[in-house]
């Protein structure tokens, strides 16, 4: 299975090689089996298909060599993911973190024992990470958290709530935010950044129910969790600065990701609607509409991805404006397009979860929409930070 | 030849120049007692050569491409400047790309030397309303036709339908052309009528869908351009104003009310310019995508300018309401453009046609 890897030295090898692999790897039937199955067959297809894409090499080789990777240059990565949408294939969403979130945090800041041991248990053991970032108290004011880490002996001991946690009811480890330091003059300067065990006695992991029906998320509570302090990563109070550096790792190639399934869900809902928006000439110029507005999104992430391959550490002002442009974007579009299938549309469907846009579960794809509008950023602390630290008005 | 062109230093020339030959007070003051083209302004760009940027070497002129030609359309657009340049332009294209030698001999030269031309839109973009049909010793030319700048033009470059149905295009000089004031002063609205209007056979050329397409995404580029020259430009302004203008003890900037409605604008704004670089660079390489992309960027930056434009009155408040401030000078162009060489509705008909050509691919 070396074979995909060492054609992608040649961009139209690579995705000629892709084409072949891709029909035969993914998941048969997974729509279907999501479909009957629900959760358990949304792990199972999560499951397979990361086993898939890491027996061939694919899920890590962004990585940089001798760290399990293939260091895969920008321009391969954008091939795979071109054609993983063309081929339709799930997401492997319940692994984001173990891919992108936590090996840019660890190969950055971790210790050589931290790299060898989660780096290798998400690559071959299939580890599902998550984060422990926000809390009920600390949304959008991020810096306001309170859950608390003492350091007693060879621990930390932890209690608090967080909340939010995507597949916090799976993972296996949890990328944690918690306040060593409650006097430090800035509240940004007392927050250290830790691995935690998910399997940590005094832990209580509560599903939280989404609009979609999902349970995507997880509210964490400690009582009195001990955290080994070879669990730091980075310096103890340094932890703020540490979240934000990786916080945006790979934010380009997820985004990609995102986008070109928007641009082949607007060629697939064409067709899909032909009849109709071929007889409603109001419909026909609204969907239409949408159309500059998904190439305008593409150009964006073409440049932000053009900025990252000239400096890793770049694009983060276009960055932020693709965040908003997306979010909005796709709670726009998934908002109509679900209203042209009428009444047929409001059938609830068992959540596909990770198939990004379907255009068969157009409603899910719009409920499901909120997770770009609130998340990550809410729209509105979006236009704060554009207004306020990229055209520099006053706060 | 473009390999060797360095756009960014042409297009910070063409914005050196535009900034005080083109300054806002200069534009305000023509709006203020004029209707149509600034003569003198008009002569300074042709006396810089800019009239020859796109016409071809062997007429006298430079022969870059597009994306010259989309340089120099945004930074006119930036500074809103009251000349026909896009009309002039397009009427070169469209006599570049469907002339004879000898017609282009005798019309290329005399645009580069400042001759200011008049157009009917691309064929693509707004179906003909002229009907020329040949005569023993030439034509006969009949119809009525709505033209921008005729009333400012040495010449006009009509297109007509022939009884066979081809598509001719006809250069003539005007005779007493009333221009009709518009909102923006920077132009004029004439209609034309012609019945039976007998025409020489050396003032018509053939043209044809592939020329009239070319010429549509020239013009489409073009909009989209002025359009995203002209956001550059008034949401600076704006956004200064909002950290200048102090009530209730603070700049009014601070408050989320007006400050996201700033960053929307500037979002969507790197979008609709990314969208134009991609036409621009589709239209130069010939690609079959490219009417499309050119109208999607049309559509998506002149109703984004317009939007801009209609809000930053608002975001000034009275100052905005009032004519000795810029900001109805790029209200006023952005509406005019919204409309011209078709409006919304069209291109994004004509972008949307990409939706089937790519599912094709």
């Amino acid at each position: 299975m070396t074979d995909l890897l060492a054609a992608a030295r040649d961009l139209d090898a690579f995705r000629a090689a892709l084409r072949e692999w891709l029909p035969g790897a993914i998941p048969a039937d997974w729509k279907g089996r999501i479909h009957r199955e629900g959760e358990h067959g949304y792990l199972a297809v999560q499951r397979e298909w990361y086993a898939a894409q890491t027996a061939a090499g694919l899920a890590t080789a962004h990585w940089p060599k001798g760290w399990g990777g293939a260091d895969l240059s920008l321009a391969a990565q954008v091939v795979l993911y071109e054609e993983m949408a063309r081929a339709d294939a799930p997401n492997t969403d319940l692994f984001t973190i173990s891919l992108y979130h936590m090996p840019a945090t660890l190969f950055a800041y971790g210790t050589a024992d931290q790299r060898e041991r989660y780096l290798e248990g998400a690559r071959s053991g299939g580890d599902i990470w998550c984060q422990g970032f926000s809390e009920p108290g600390a949304g959008s004011d991020l810096a306001s958290l309170r859950t608390r880490a003492e350091r007693r002996g060879d621990v930390y001991v932890v209690n608090g709530q967080k909340i939010w946690s995507s597949y916090g009811i799976f993972a296996d480890y949890c990328l944690l935010l918690a306040r060593t330091d409650p006097g430090a003059a800035r509240k940004h300067d007392g927050i250290s950044y830790f691995i935690l065990d998910m399997k940590s006695p005094g832990l209580t992991i509560k599903p939280i129910r989404q609009i979609t029906g999902e349970a995507e998320f997880a509210e964490v509570f400690f009582d009195d969790v001990e955290i080994p302090a070879a669990n730091l990563i980075g310096a103890e109070n340094d932890g703020w600065r540490i979240a934000q550096s990786t916080l945006t790792a790979e934010r380009g190639l997820l985004i990609f990701e995102n986008s070109e399934r928007l641009v082949h869900a607007i060629q697939r809902d064409a067709v899909r609607h032909r009849e109709l928006l071929r007889r409603d000439p109001a419909r026909r110029e609204a969907f239409a509409a949408f159309y500059p507005r998904v190439r305008a999104m593409k150009h964006m992430v073409g440049e932000l991805l053009a900025q990252i391959d000239r400096d890793p550490h770049g694009g983060g002002e276009i960055a932020t404006y693709i965040k908003l442009y997306w979010a909005t974007l796709l709670q726009d579009y998934t908002g109509f397009t679900a209203q042209l299938d009428g009444l047929g549309g409001q059938i609830e469907t068992e959540p596909l979860r990770c198939g990004g846009l379907t255009p068969e579960d157009a409603t899910y794809a719009f409920l499901k929409s909120y997770s770009w509008t609130i998340a990550g950023g809410s729209n509105e602390i979006m236009r704060n930070v554009i207004a306020e630290r990229l055209l520099g008005l006053p706060r | 030849m473009d390999d060797f062109l360095d756009v960014d230093g042409l297009k910070a020339s063409f914005r050196d120049v535009l900034s005080v030959e083109a300054s806002v007070d200069t534009v305000l003051a023509h709006f203020d007692h004029a209707r149509g083209m600034a003569r003198p302004l008009w002569d300074t760009i042709v006396g810089l050569g800019w009239t020859a940027l796109s016409v071809p070497e062997a007429h006298g002129g430079l022969g870059l491409g597009i994306d010259a030609l989309v340089a120099l359309y945004e930074e006119a657009g930036r500074a809103v400047a009251p000349v026909p340049l896009l009309s002039t332009m397009l009427a070169a294209d469209a006599i570049a790309r469907g002339a004879s030698e000898t017609q282009q001999a005798n019309w290329l030269p005399m645009i580069v030397a400042g001759a200011v031309v008049a157009i009917d839109p691309p064929a693509p973009l707004q179906p003909p309303t002229l009907t020329i049909a040949p005569t023993v010793d030439g034509w006969h030319l009949s119809g009525t036709t709505r033209m921008l700048d005729a009333a400012d033009a040495d010449r006009l470059l009509h297109l007509a339908v022939a009884p066979d149905g081809s598509l001719r295009r006809v250069l003539l000089s005007p005779e007493q052309v009333e221009g009709l004031p518009l909102w923006d002063h920077g132009h004029t609205l004439s209609d034309i009528v012609y019945r039976d209007r007998p025409i020489s056979a050396e003032a018509v050329f053939g043209t044809n869908g592939k020329v009239e397409e070319a010429l549509a995404i020239h013009a489409s580029l073009a909009l989209a351009a002025e359009a995203v020259g002209g956001s550059q430009a008034l949401l600076p302004l704006t956004i200064d104003y909002l950290k200048t203008r102090q009530q209730f003890g603070k700049p009014i900037g601070s408050f989320q009310a007006l400050k996201h409605r700033v960053a929307d604008h500037q979002t969507r704004l790197e979008g609709d310019r990314l969208l134009l670089a991609s036409a621009a660079a589709l239209a130069a390489a010939d690609d079959r995508l490219a009417p499309s992309e050119a109208s999607a960027a049309k559509a998506l930056a002149c109703a984004n300018y317009a939007e801009l434009a209609r809000d930053a009155i608002q975001l000034h408040g009275g100052i905005g309401f009032t004519a000795e401030q810029a900001c109805h000078l790029f209200l006023k162009r952005a509406r005019l453009i919204e409309l011209l060489f078709g409006d919304r509705s069209l291109h994004l008909a004509r972008a949307a046609s990409a939706l089937d050509l790519e599912i094709a691919a």
